[in-house]
């Protein structure tokens, strides 16, 4: 029932015209089983979400009159790309995973460095909210890291996001604190050698921050055996729009007229250091990497560090 | 509800534990002459144990960060042509005010009368404890963020027509008394408009000057320095507005606590959880204050909507915003 209540929260307008529910579930095509936090988006009426653990969800309306794309995607299958018209009649939709080894030779390393370095005190902006300007339509955003040599192993990250109430010296817990709670994943890309943007995945697991209260995360990645294998690497957190990180933005146009959309947690942190080249990465609704130029020319980093090792 | 509070509150202090023991401080504020009230720059600030220091900029404004904390530390202000002033920082307030008084020894300033006895004057005068309290101290009065979405104008009267502009100044709110913002007001650009009013409907029409103000700290107190503009205003009237810029530069984002349907029964019952509402407002944030002498008439405002200019009605206190002129 919980579900159905997000996906009406999610496609009001489909709603509103069409009384129909069609209810789907996701599968492994091997196994059968659920595939959980599957991204469905429906490409031109720019809506995207995340499943719940059971697969499952639903789209409102007359499929057969809908003219979409829907995009149904899961870290370590293969993305499954269908016109709405053809999930007319069905009700289990199955994705494939890719074939990935990722065998890596255990080896010593002893030299951390800290990568892309920021202080916490001086971030002032915040990535992942609608605002007058623009709708924050992203599934992923990318931090671009360098090397200076191949071969390093990944140990850890820290980024910074937006949590009211906490962190601030003077209120060191208000009523507000049990708002900031998200969830979110990590996704660790090497560098597209066409592109120069994200490429393929260097973990297989699914690194998942839960119950994150606080601004500052600090993650570790010992145990994922992480191997960079170029001097470029990508560090990605990806929403997971679901009704648990569900909350709403208010922001008032160009024209003054206010707009109030759902948005979800979490907003990251712009480090206030600006650099020499943009390094931010986002994956947009079509399952494109686009360069984030959304805080040009002061915004080139996240607040994101990385400590690797060689 | 209570149950999930309580909750957080635990999790909550558990996870502040570690920085209540060896948390960093960051020392901030403005330094401020006694006698003029104008922010000094060049101050020395020194926590004197930990042994780090800063100055002041243009603004008087200091952000001193203390990464390793001594207990019972003291902060020392000193200049020359000022008394130090010295601070126990368990005496500091977060983004305070310190006056400093001038020492014997100061050199006095030089003044060249003019022929023509030009007086200065500052018109609709605030004071910086107007913006803030001072040592715990509110004297009484208390302050409110004023802005609007697209432009604010205040109205002023100067003694005679052709007066030169020479100096604006205004008050930004102390944005961390709200817990409920995501950043101090640090980082802003915004636009700074002379205007005379409309001959027809008194608002303001015709703009005679515009200066971009980029601000990067958390000042509180800012002057806008027109000297060297030399902006003769040819009415006795006439406004001095402020327009935001829509930009993600100057976003800042609030929070609300909004209701969200969980799950409806089956006999049509919502269940309601908390959810964030994030509010985007754009910098600066205005300060309006209530002056010593309440009883004074609050000077008009006028705000911008579709272009047009209409009386700004929700204002219950007066606008930070002074002009100083040459006349």
């Amino acid at each position: 029932m919980k579900k159905i209540v997000v996906l009406f929260c999610l496609f009001p307008f489909l709603a509103d015209a069409q009384g129909k529910l069609n209810k789907f579930h996701v599968v492994d095509s091997l196994s059968g089983k659920a595939v959980p936090s599957v991204s469905v988006t429906l490409v031109r009426a720019r809506l995207s979400i995340n499943t719940e653990k059971d697969g499952i969800f639903m789209i409102p309306g007359n499929l057969a009159s809908l003219r979409d794309t829907i995009i149904l995607y899961a870290q370590n299958y293969k993305p499954n790309q269908l016109l709405t018209r053809q999930l007319n009649g069905r009700d289990t939709l199955r994705l494939t995973k890719f074939a990935i080894d990722f065998k890596s030779k255990p080896a010593k390393y002893n030299n951390d460095t800290l990568l892309n370095s920021y202080r916490k005190q001086d971030i002032v902006h915040y990535a992942g909210v609608n605002t007058g300007t623009a709708k924050f339509e992203y599934l992923q955003l990318a931090q671009q890291f360098y090397t200076s040599k191949p071969g390093t192993i990944l140990k850890s990250i820290k980024l910074n996001r937006l949590a009211f109430g906490l962190d601030v010296s003077e209120y060191t817990w208000t009523h507000l604190v049990h708002l900031d709670v998200t969830k979110f994943r990590i996704r660790i890309y090497d560098i597209d050698p066409i592109t120069h943007g994200p490429g393929r995945d260097l973990c297989n697991k699914v690194i998942e921050e839960s119950k994150s209260v606080g601004s500052q995360v600090s993650i570790n990645l010992k145990k994922y055996n992480i191997i960079i294998p170029n001097t470029s690497f990508f560090v990605a957190i990806e929403w997971i729009r679901d009704f648990y990180n569900a909350g709403y933005s208010v922001a008032y146009d160009q024209d003054g007229e206010i707009t109030r959309d759902i948005n979800y947690r979490p907003a990251l942190g712009i480090s206030a250091i600006t650099g020499k080249a943009l390094n931010i990465w986002a994956l947009n609704f079509n399952r494109e990497w686009k360069p984030f130029t959304y805080f040009m020319p002061f915004g080139t980093d996240l607040a994101m560090s990385a400590i690797i090792a060689y | 509800m209570p149950s999930l509070s309580r909750r957080y509150f635990f999790i909550s202090m558990f996870c502040l534990l570690p920085s209540l023991c060896f948390a960093q401080k960051v020392y901030e504020g403005q330094v401020i002459d006694k006698a003029t009230e104008d922010p000094i720059s060049n101050v020395n600030i020194t926590l004197i144990k930990e042994k780090i220091g800063i100055q002041t900029n243009e603004r008087g404004y200091f952000e001193l960060s203390s990464e390793h904390p001594v207990p019972n530390d003291t902060l020392q202000f000193s200049s020359v042509g000022y008394k130090t002033f010295k601070l126990p920082v368990s005496a500091y307030q977060s983004q305070m005010f310190v006056v400093l008084e001038a020492s014997n020894t100061r050199l006095n300033e030089v003044r060249i009368a003019n022929k023509k006895k030009l007086k200065n004057i500052v018109l609709d005068k605030f004071a910086y404890y107007d913006l803030k309290s001072v040592d715990g101290v509110s004297y009484g009065h208390s302050t409110e963020i004023i802005k609007a979405r697209t432009a604010l104008a205040k109205f002023f009267t100067a003694p005679n027509a052709n007066a030169v502009v020479t100096k604006i100044s205004l008050g930004r709110q102390d944005l961390l008394t709200s817990p409920t913002y995501s950043v101090r007001n640090k980082l802003t650009t915004f636009l700074i408009h002379i205007m005379t009013p409309d001959t027809l409907t008194g608002a303001p029409g015709k703009v005679i000057f515009t200066k971009t103000v980029s601000l990067n700290d958390n000042s509180l107190w800012v002057d806008i320095d027109l000297t060297n503009d030399k902006r003769i205003i040819p009415t006795k009237n006439f406004f001095v507005a402020v327009e935001w810029i829509i930009t993600p530069y100057n976003e800042i984002i609030g929070v609300n606590n909004a209701p969200k349907v969980a799950k409806t029964t089956k006999r049509g019952y919502q269940v309601i959880k908390d959810a964030s509402e994030y509010y985007v407002y754009y910098q600066p944030f205005l300060v309006g204050y209530s002056p010593e002498d309440d009883t004074r008439k609050r000077a008009l405002l006028y705000t911008r909507n579709n272009d047009k200019w209409q009386i700004f009605r929700h204002q219950k206190s007066e606008l930070a915003l002074s002009a100083t002129i040459h006349y």
